[in-house]
């Protein structure tokens, strides 16, 4: 199926058409880059509660909630309270069938709300998209002020080091305004995104003047 | 990392110029008069006004009268030979002076940006580079925002795309005509959308053109201004133009005309 | 098949601007969102970094292409390569046919619009399934999408409502929330009952040799990673070099498009995981076209974030439809009439005031008045323009105005013609598309020259 000659005759099409005087291409293996500039003006605080009050912000913009676990451990606690409270079924884990999935996120990101989620198996990679609700868990070291190479890292690394999968920045529940631009939630994806934030108590109400 | 096709062209030019650049303005200096050929032939007095603004503040003028035109409806229209013919004859025309000045954004634009896009190495990219748009030079290059007019009417001011976009004139136009003795003016809702004049489009795509000539006038009558103000002729030709077929007493005028008023 | 490209309707939808009043509005709030959204961060320079990255990943799109197809192959998945939408077709199929499937859940792409995949696949016995709301309401009508980020933005919510009833055999609803959950249920079973799995990508990190694809709906997650198998159709013009300038991609993209600061999911598929395939076929269809061309290869910059489209008087004007193919607005008529043919779209260029509100907006400072000139050029040189009596009308005209006898000449005729210009044919039908609502202009009774020399 594949033909070598096709692939050829393919590759040597584009170089004919840059110009090359140096015939069919190499694949060159430094490949030119410089890091990216910070996207965004918001200067990133050094206190962790700045930036925890700033991700919940963000993520309420977009429809999701967030909720704060100071001690690691309570976090099951907290999950099963979640469930309990607003009914779902857990299908023993059977991401087809059940309400709900738990995800583990590598990084949060202040500025836009948004969780670095990396899915390795087969039987998890759907875990994303078919629940109508989904729980996003990470510890408070994991927010990042803004859309980073750092705040990246995990998914970076992942791709560097040949992880299969996928690495997805989920910000929010699915949406859509494909009719007449209203906004729907839960279009295709969940409805819901509860992201819980553990070693962090709920930062304080910002007291404006 | 460097930039696209279009940006390296620019940069050839800028780089073909170097070692000539431009000083400040000496008083003493002549400025060389480029009057766009339909301000010459449909609008003279926006052509006068401009003289009379410089004999106000004491600088010397020319006007090469082989001028004929800038080319940029051969350039728009896809005609790159006659273009560059066009081009040309405007360097040779004007090759001899170090200041030209030009009442319009959309021919300045034409010879300041395009002629070096058009042929980065060429004499007219050189020539082109010192053509200033009427606003900009008062304001950048004289230092004056203030030329001693007197207009007591409400204006309000369109906005040509071309001295937008390409030649950021709009902020000296406005600066200008806010100092202008007694004036009462009026920004213009929806300022940055085109007027829909763009030279042949204006009756090649008619229908498209008067739909957005319409949304202007709309947007200009409800200022309430009596007078519809622009750097640009051609695009107060069709908005005007639009505006008098209604019968609307909304009168247009060049920047330059409430600039030499008294 | 050849691409149905109708010269005579586009004239006609260029000429008699019909677009819903809902698109200007809804275009104008999109653009006031976004400029809120990227007022918010170091905007321009962001700009400056994802142009220089283009135009780079471009002038050396060769190498990349080879270094990214040995990371992807490392990274367990196939390539194939893909000139013309024939071939692109003939791969899929072959692949459809390797996994035994017989429907295809389809995440939104514009180049498989381009291809004509869906009739491809319908022809062979695959059934494409559109997954993306608005897709799936367009692939419902049989009708094409108008906008890039938004396929069903010309119809209403009881347009909606009525093809639903009709098609679905449902109780009428024209409420958006009922609707998106309908499609959700009626699509449920679709994914996880397809063979294969298709989606476009926005980019393709030759790094790594991972793709990125971006959405807000989910759909694009469940169609890449339901079915056993995916397949990725990309245009070579994604590929990028590295992660890093894939962050610069990231930070620009929501906030050029739809005024967002990230869509919904940023999806960054690493390979397949055991038991599953995954194949990129990389379609060339006239890409290299654009790229011969020194000037043009600038419009490959493109990331098809609808931005330019948002801004363009024109496209608020005659909408999506109007440009007679898959891409709309001012970067449709840069690279229509060079991968269509400048015979029969070499009238898009001219549909502008070239005002540069596009390029103004475009995240990747594509230089589109500049290309749209370029194209005008190139049209007129390949004698494919659209009207003929109005290259000889320009022709004499520059021939008036390139002395200053034949200058003279032409203010003396326009006086007697009382109009500006020696040419007389293309004259009275200039004249009249300029009286039906404006005054025509008038020719001074003494020029500035007049006045000048008698001082």
């Amino acid at each position: 199926m594949i033909d070598d000659a096709d692939r050829t005759r393919f590759l040597a099409r584009v170089s004919a058409a840059l110009d090359r005087k140096d015939g069919a291409p190499g694949a060159r293996d430094a490949l030119a880059s410089a890091a990216a500039p910070s996207s965004s003006a918001f200067e990133p605080p050094r206190d962790t509660p700045a930036l925890a009050r700033r991700f919940r912000d963000e993520l309420a913009l977009v429809s999701g909630e967030t909720v704060f676990v100071p001690d690691g451990s309570a976090v099951d606690a907290e999950i099963a309270r979640i469930v309990e409270s607003r009914g779902l079924d857990p299908a023993a884990g059977d991401v087809g069938r059940a309400d709900y999935a738990v995800l583990h996120a590598d990084a949060l990101i202040a500025d836009t709300g948004s969780a670095l989620v990396i899915e390795r198996t087969a039987d998890r990679r759907l875990a994303p998209y078919l629940p109508r609700t989904c729980i996003v868990v990470a510890d408070a070291s994991a927010l990042h002020p803004t859309l980073s190479s750092a705040a990246l890292a995990a998914l970076l690394a992942a791709a560097r080091n040949g992880d299969k999968g996928e690495a997805v920045i989920i910000t929010g529940p699915a949406r859509t305004a494909d009719i007449e631009k209203t906004l729907v939630l839960g279009a295709h994806g969940p409805r819901h995104l509860i992201t819980i934030i553990t070693g962090i108590a709920s930062p304080d109400e910002s007291t404006a003047p | 990392m460097r930039g696209g096709p279009v940006r390296r062209l620019i940069e050839l030019a800028h780089m073909s110029r170097a070692g000539t650049a431009s000083d400040a303005y000496a008083p003493g200096d002549t400025v060389a008069l480029f009057i766009p050929c339909y301000i010459d032939v449909v609008f003279p007095t926006v052509g006068k006004a401009v003289v009379s603004i410089f004999e106000r503040l004491g600088v010397d003028l020319d006007y090469p009268a082989e001028q004929t035109c800038c080319g940029q409806p051969a350039f728009n229209g896809g005609h790159r030979k006659e273009a560059l013919a066009l081009a040309a004859r405007f360097a040779d025309v004007f090759e001899d002076y170090k200041w030209i000045v030009v009442p319009s954004g959309s021919c300045g634009a034409m010879t300041k940006r395009f002629y070096a896009t058009l042929d980065p190495t060429s004499k007219a990219a050189t020539v082109g580079a010192r053509v200033w748009d009427l606003a900009t030079f008062l304001v950048d290059i004289l230092g004056i925002v203030d030329v001693g007019a007197r207009f007591p009417h409400s204006v309000t001011m369109l906005d040509g795309c071309h001295g937008r976009r390409e030649l950021g004139c709009t902020d000296a136009a406005r600066r200008l005509l806010r100092a202008v003795g007694d004036i009462d003016y009026r920004e213009l809702p929806a300022i940055e959308e085109c007027c829909g004049f763009g030279g042949l489009f204006s009756v090649t795509f008619d229908a498209l053109s008067t739909s957005m000539g319409s949304a202007k006038c709309a947007n200009a009558l409800a200022t309430g201004a009596d007078y519809l103000v622009s750097g640009d002729s051609s695009c107060l030709m069709h908005v005007g133009g639009m505006l008098d077929h209604r019968g609307s007493s909304l009168k247009t005028l060049h920047l330059a005309e409430v600039l030499a008023s008294r | 098949m050849t691409i149905h490209f109708d010269r005579k309707q586009v004239h006609d939808d260029l000429h008699k601007p019909n677009a819903p009043a809902v698109l200007d509005a809804s275009m104008r709030r999109a653009v006031e969102h976004k400029h809120a959204a990227q007022a918010a961060i170091a905007w321009d320079a962001l700009r400056e970094r994802a142009h220089e990255i283009k135009a780079y990943s471009i002038e050396h799109l060769d190498e990349l292409l080879v270094r990214f197809e040995r990371e992807f192959i490392a990274r367990g998945g196939r390539v194939l390569w893909a000139q013309t939408a024939d071939e692109a077709a003939s791969r899929f199929l072959e692949i459809c046919r390797k996994h035994g499937a017989t429907s295809v859940v389809k995440g939104k792409s514009m180049l498989s619009e381009e291809l004509e995949l869906n009739a491809r696949l319908t022809a062979a016995g695959v059934e494409p399934v559109e997954t993306d709301l608005g897709e799936y309401i367009v692939q419902l009508a049989g009708e094409r999408p108008s906008h890039i980020i938004a396929p069903a933005i010309h119809m209403s919510r009881q347009d909606v409502g009525s093809l639903f009833e009709r098609k679905l055999k449902i109780d009428y609803t024209d409420d958006p929330e009922a609707l998106s959950e309908i499609a959700r249920l009626r699509l449920r079973s679709r994914y996880l009952e397809a063979g294969v799995g298709m989606t476009g990508a926005n980019f393709g990190v030759a790094e790594s040799g991972t793709v990125v694809v971006v959405e807000n709906e989910g759909n694009g997650g469940l169609s890449s990673q339901a079915p056993p198998v995916q397949i990725v159709v990309i245009g070579i013009e994604k590929v990028i070099p590295t992660l890093d300038d894939l962050v610069v991609f990231l930070q620009l993209l929501a906030r050029s498009g739809t005024g967002q600061k990230m869509t919904t999911y940023v999806h960054h598929f690493l390979g397949p995981v055991d038991g599953r395939a995954m194949y990129c076929i990389f379609v060339d269809a006239g890409r290299t076209e654009l790229l011969a061309d020194p000037i043009a290869r600038e419009s490959l910059y493109c990331i098809r974030c609808g931005a330019c489209l948002n801004v363009c008087p024109i496209y608020r004007r005659v909408g999506g439809g109007a440009y007679g193919w898959v891409y709309p607005g001012p970067i449709g008529s840069v690279i229509t009439p060079s991968m269509i043919g400048m015979e029969d779209a070499g009238e898009l260029p001219f549909a502008s005031t070239l005002c540069g509100a596009c390029a103004q907006e475009c995240p990747v400072k594509i230089d589109l008045p500049h290309l749209l000139v370029h194209q005008r050029a190139r049209s007129v040189d390949e004698g494919a323009a659209s009207s003929t009596m109005e290259n000889s009308a320009v022709s004499s005209w520059a021939r008036a105005m390139s002395s200053s006898r034949g200058y003279a000449y032409a203010v003396a005729a326009a006086r007697i013609a009382g109009v500006f210009s020696p040419v007389l044919p293309w004259i009275s039908s200039a004249v009249r598309a300029w009286s039906k609502q404006r005054s025509m202009p008038k020719v001074a009774a003494m020029t500035f020259k007049d006045w000048w020399s008698e001082r």
